[in-house]
């Protein structure tokens, strides 16, 4: 069988001592009824990715990068029929946290988890499920080869 | 209100055992097991032994940029001590250039990306647009010019010697070479090339760019493991003369001391370094107006830097016609040493403003925890590289935006990444070890002491690493590698070498030793190590000598296992002595009655007429009896039970002594001191700081005791931060509400938050 093998154009500065992942825990409020989830990436990742439309991006300072964050997790992390709304983000020296909510009857029963893994090699994303903030089982992985999983709550 | 139990007093004391039954693995057994037996090179107390060696190799060196096409070009004469007791028939050489070659193991053993969006620049090696790189080694020959025969393995060289190389014989050969640079748009790394298209100039930083001796060692032999890229090196102490050839228009920075200033610099220039010396500020010794209008020149020929150094391990250099250049001389102990920047326009503000100034600050601050800094130049060049240490002299790569203004981040990405490299010095240029096998020695120790620095540079400091509560996330997570892990195996490199680390010492020195006994047992590891090669154990070692305390379980959980810290107070219980004195034990129980609640049946039944109300006689004895009147027998029994105890032990049956059993359970795994705050209901606060050693018996669960005529009202485990706990929720008791990262960022968003809106009307920028 013939693979397509298609080419990135983007190309991520191989930092020497960069392990690059992101983790999103997804909490969900049965109270409120809302998933209340927080997306932690490596601010210089995420940076480096919206330079290429936004040349000098500058996520702590510059006006337009939290729009800029939203929409790339937004577009990237995609739960089965939940239309979460970006709430906004918290920059710190590494890490970037950003929020996102939706309201949920029942919570979503699948993730496509995309979040940097076509712009940087080795990106890996991890996901740890709560329920009213009780951790539910170990953390699951997202990476190249595994985009989308199921989850169980 | 906690329920009142009896504390029954005994005369024998229970069996121990008994009580405390041992959980399956002991976290105090001792580290014989794992560390390396003792010897005459390496003492049990963790310092240099008496028949301590380590090889030294001296090297002279002609090394030419070749600013047209990118390459070096060099020969060198290297003087090979064998120190060691053994007879040596080869000598090992690295070639860390070789990782560039098409066909290395750093390429070769490069997993598949997504298939679907494969990274071009991972594309471009399996292409014929390949970047040739690697050496291109020319014959070895001894002192004679008789060539030598040599083997190269990948990244290391074997060097076949005509005779064995005695103990305590040296050995002179040469050798030449020439390699590509690396441009570090398209392939980066601890040294390259960075071009800027808008005024054609190209900015070297040079390092690992000629055959280093590897080092051979009492632990390891020869540290021949192949440079895969990322754990970096291990090397031998040296002198070395170098003399650089560059285009007649660059300025060139470089480990060591400049021999020929006469030759290479302007006499506006030396006069420029000489007020430097005694400066209180920087001082320019190329402006950023004179490197500008040296951008536009074209060199006429070429000029050779001569610099020399002194019991260096390794040696680098940056060379420009970009650069501008300032300096200030620093106080080391009644010795100037030279702290120096070089820089691009496009460095700036930034880098004239804290370079020169941020590697002042780490010497005074490093200093003061290990030993005065020993060379006389400390160099920061600003160039391709992210950050990169190497001795005297290191590269950093932050800068401002093109509009020359700059955010918070990207300031302090400077400041630290310039104390960082700067700290370099200290671990491992001096402090040898050995970068090969374990990344942490030198990068956790640094990123500890740059920790510290970081905290003198100006108030509430931004630091990445150090604070326990930072080390959290990583230490839940899965990708979490003990610290004694290889340098090329580690998932995080970041996470663990450096971040864990640090925490770990930070908290060795802030929560376990306290910091005069570590910073002591800290700077006695320097002090012994400086200029010599420590492995791990020396340091498990010297800290627990020096420091006086057994530290064997907290290396065993935090540096050989990926266990975490999560402690929690599981349930308080309230003892009070029985006393068996039935005057005061019907009393008490009295009041505990009337105290119970009155359910809502009987307040509702109170107020109704009773028949026997209306009918005396069905009055009898149990009606009338009163249960807590003191009877003549137990009385008598209470006189013969107090018999058994002297008169001293019997004053201690006080029934207003409360005792409060405070359940304890670790749930992580690392064994810690256990912290408690306690709250008492009169208002009153007080701090237990309980030892580790409560675990040394049963280290899943174990009962704290505290005595207090005063109630308790609520208790917090760790209240300040200090231990890395990974879940605070269960540190409260009673259990507290914790509000979630979630919820704080919603209620945060709603206030209104002066400082965003004025940090949008003050923009940094190059106007000062
Ligand atoms: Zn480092």
């Amino acid at each position: 069988m013939r693979c397509l093998m298609l080419l990135a154009a983007f190309v991520f500065p191989a930092e020497a001592h960069q392990f690059h992942y992101s983790k999103t825990e997804i909490n969900w409020n049965t109270a409120a009824k809302t998933l209340e989830i927080i997306a932690t990436l490596h601010a210089d990742d995420i940076e480096a990715v919206l330079r290429k439309t936004h040349a000098q991006l500058e996520v702590d300072r510059d006006k337009q990068a939290e729009s800029l964050v939203c929409a790339y997790v937004l577009k990237s992390f995609e739960l089965r029929s939940v239309r979460p709304r970006c709430l906004g983000m918290k920059v710190g020296r590494d890490f970037i946290d950003v929020f996102l909510e939706a309201r949920v009857e029942a919570p979503p029963k699948s993730l496509r988890n995309r979040i940097l893994i076509e712009q940087i090699a080795g990106q890996r994303n991890d996901v740890e499920l709560k329920k009213d903030g009780k951790l539910l089982g170990p953390r699951i992985q997202f990476n190249t080869s595994e985009i989308r999983k199921d989850l169980r709550w | 209100m906690i329920r009142r139990l009896l504390l029954g007093a005994i005369l024998l004391s229970l069996d121990m055992a008994a009580q405390n039954k041992r959980s399956p693995i002991d976290k105090f057994r001792q580290l014989e097991e794992i560390l390396p037996t003792p010897n005459e090179y390496r003492t049990a107390s963790g310092a240099p032994g008496h028949k301590y060696w380590q090889q030294r190799a001296d090297y002279d060196i002609d090394v030419e940029l070749d600013d047209v096409n990118q390459q070096i070009i060099g020969r060198a004469s290297i003087n090979y001590h064998n120190n060691s007791p053994d007879a040596l028939t080869y000598l090992w050489l690295q070639l860390d250039q070789n990782i560039w070659e098409p066909h290395s193991d750093t390429t070769l053993t490069e997993t598949a990306p997504d298939w679907k969006k494969f990274p071009i620049g991972s594309f471009r090696r399996y292409m014929d647009d390949v970047f040739q790189g690697g050496y291109h080694i020319g014959p070895v020959k001894d002192a004679a010019g008789n060539e030598l025969h040599k083997h190269i393995n990948r990244t290391m060289m074997r060097v076949d010697l005509p005779a064995p190389l005695a103990p305590g014989k040296s050995f002179v050969f040469t050798v030449n070479w020439d390699y590509k640079i690396n441009n570090s748009k398209r392939i980066s790394g601890r040294t390259g090339a960075e071009f800027f298209p808008k005024d054609g100039n190209w900015i070297y930083e040079i390092a690992q760019w000629f055959p280093r001796m590897a080092a051979y060692n009492d632990v390891n032999g020869w540290q021949h493991k192949q440079f895969l890229g990322t754990g970096e090196f291990t090397l031998e102490f040296g002198d070395y003369k170098v003399r650089i050839t560059a285009p007649n228009d660059h300025i060139v920075a470089s480990t060591g001391v400049l021999q020929n200033p006469e030759q290479v610099l302007t006499a506006v220039q030396r006069q420029r370094l000489t007020t430097a010396r005694t400066a209180k500020k920087p001082v320019m010794i190329v402006t950023g107006a004179e490197a500008t209008a040296n951008e536009k020149s074209k060199p006429a020929g070429k000029k050779t830097w001569i610099f020399h150094a002194e019991n260096v391990r390794d040696f680098a250099f940056a060379s420009s016609r970009k650069f501008a250049w300032d300096a200030q001389g620093h106080d080391a102990g009644g010795r100037i040493v030279m702290a120096m920047s070089y820089y691009p326009k496009e460095g700036n503000p930034l880098w004239e403003r804290y370079s020169t100034h941020a590697i002042i600050h780490t010497l005074n601050i490093y200093s003061r925890y290990t030993f005065q800094y020993p060379y006389p130049i400390a160099i920061s060049v600003n160039g391709p590289v992210g950050g990169m240490e190497y001795p005297m002299i290191c590269f950093n790569g932050p800068r401002p935006k093109d509009d020359k203004t700059y955010s918070a981040r990207t300031k302090y990405a400077l400041i630290s990444v310039v104390i960082h490299e700067v700290g370099h010095n200290y671990f491992p240029m001096i402090v040898n070890s050995d970068e090969r096998q374990w990344t942490w020695l030198d990068e956790g120790i640094n990123s500890f002491l740059q920790f510290l620095a970081e905290s003198e540079w100006e108030g509430n400091y931004p630091s990445r690493r150090g604070e326990p509560a930072k080390i959290v996330e990583y230490m839940k997570g899965d990708s979490h590698d003990p610290i004694m892990t290889n340098s090329e195996t580690i998932i995080d490199l970041g996470g663990n070498a450096y971040h864990k680390t640090a925490t770990a010492l930070n908290i060795l020195r802030e929560t376990v030793l306290g910091r005069e006994r570590f910073d002591f047992a800290f700077k006695e590891y320097a002090r012994r190590w400086m200029f010599k090669r420590p492995m791990p154990a020396d340091l498990f070692r010297t800290m627990e000598d020096a420091s006086g305390t057994d530290l064997d379980w907290f290396w065993r959980g935090w540096f050989y296992t990926n266990e975490n810290v999560d402690i929690s107070i599981d349930e308080v219980k309230l003892y009070s002595v029985d006393t068996q004195n039935p005057d005061v034990e019907k009393l008490i129980t009295k009041k505990e009655k009337e105290t119970e609640p009155v359910t809502l049946s009987a307040q509702r039944n109170k107020p109704l007429r009773k028949r026997v109300e209306d009918y005396p006689e069905l009055i009898d004895f149990y009606n009338k009896y009163d249960e807590f009147t003191v009877l003549p027998s137990e009385k008598k029994a209470f006189e013969i039970w107090v018999k058994q105890f002297e008169e001293d032990e019997r004053k201690l049956f006080d029934p207003s002594m409360n005792f409060y059993s405070v359940s304890l359970r670790n749930i992580g795994g690392l064994v810690m001191p256990v912290i408690l705050a306690v709250e008492f209901n009169d208002g009153t606060r007080e701090e237990l700081r309980v030892a580790a050693e409560i675990w040394r018996r049963n280290n899943l669960q174990v009962e704290k005791i505290i005595a207090t005529r005063k109630e308790i009202k609520s208790i917090t485990l760790d209240p300040h931060l200090e231990t890395a706990d990974i879940d605070v929720s269960n540190n409260y008791w009673p259990r507290q509400a914790i509000k979630s990262k979630f919820q704080i960022f919603k209620e945060d968003r709603d206030k209104v938050n002066p400082m965003r809106e004025l940090k949008d009307k003050e923009q940094p920028s190059g106007q000062n």
